[in-house]
């Protein structure tokens, strides 16, 4: 299998079917990561669609300084945010807790659905930039390395945004008496 | 940090992350390859229009501007010696300054000659008179 930085210099000499391999290799990962964003299923779609376009039309401009896959979940990432500043909607860190825990997660920590609730309205509060780490880091799997690069942040900050984020969660669930001693 | 500080935000961590277990369901996205190759081969198709487009503007005011700047006088003239009787839009100009010209002449021509006929008639009163 072709490396990321094999097909971007294929793409760069205009080999459509290296565009076509990039294509397939990351629009599920981009759908996520613009769902997790937007929560509009059909919108997700065509942003997918907008995301890749943008890369085609960008790809000469990628010098390689950082690696391709956080270069495009930064253009991801910026594509959702438009978005919603055209809709005039708001960053949600999850809209429906829909789901439930089963009884084995039960067992082994001591969630109630309760709790759980409780942490994800307090997610919901947090400022638009806490609350995108979050989405980064807990939606979508990245490391704090790689969302510095995503959001051009330095390592550090996206590290104390983080940690400010999960301090404040902590004193507001002690305050209501959801955490024992 | 504490111990306590780190088991309850390795707590709130270990509930955010449940958050990534309700898993998105990504559709097939089947057509998506080809519909981005066709959407990219349209931007690429409109680019060149454009470029066209703007060629085709500069060819027409280059065009105009040679033509203007390559046609002194002096051809005109030799073209209206060439194929006389041949009006252009120029000479019809031309030829109305020159009517216009000759009508204030004649116009004025009158005015003097009823002029001085009537400082002649004033000239024979004055005679008849005196």
């Amino acid at each position: 299998m072709k490396t990321d930085e094999e097909l971007i210099e294929k793409i760069k000499d205009g080999n459509i079917a290296a565009f076509e391999e990039i294509i397939t290799r990351y629009k599920a990962k981009i759908y996520k990561i613009i769902f997790s964003i937007i929560r509009d299923p059909q919108d997700a779609e065509d942003l997918v669609q907008e995301v890749f376009i943008k890369v085609y039309n960008s790809i000469r401009k990628f010098r390689g300084r950082s690696r391709f896959y956080t270069w495009l979940y930064r253009i991801t990432v910026n594509v959702a945010l438009n978005y919603l500043r055209k809709n005039k909607k708001n960053l949600e860190f999850i809209d429906d807790i829909g789901f439930s825990l089963k009884e084995r997660e039960i067992e082994e920590h001591i969630y109630t659905q309760e709790i759980v609730k409780e942490i994800f309205d307090l997610a919901n509060a947090l400022p638009k930039k806490e609350k995108l780490i979050f989405i980064l880091k807990f939606q979508n799997g990245l490391s704090n390395k790689e969302i510095s690069e995503v959001l051009g942040l330095s390592r550090d900050s996206v590290k104390a945004n983080l940690y400010h984020a999960l301090k404040k969660m902590r004193k507001s669930l002690r305050e209501k008496g959801f955490l024992g001693d | 940090m504490d111990k306590k500080e780190f088991r309850d935000l390795r707590f709130i961590m270990s509930v955010l992350d449940k958050s990534r277990k309700k898993d998105i369901e990504v559709p097939e996205l089947e057509n998506l390859e080809s519909e981005v190759l066709r959407q990219v081969e349209v931007r690429e198709l409109k680019k060149e229009i454009n470029i066209l487009r703007r060629l085709e503007y500069g060819l027409v005011i280059g065009i105009f501007l040679l033509f203007v700047l390559l046609f002194p006088r002096g051809m005109y003239d030799r073209i209206k010696s060439s194929y006389p009787g041949t009006t252009i839009a120029s000479s019809s100009i031309e030829d109305v300054i020159y009517e216009v010209q000759r009508e204030i002449s004649s116009y004025l021509d009158e005015e003097y000659e009823l002029n001085s006929l009537g400082l002649e008639n004033m000239l024979l009163d004055y005679e008849d008179t005196y």
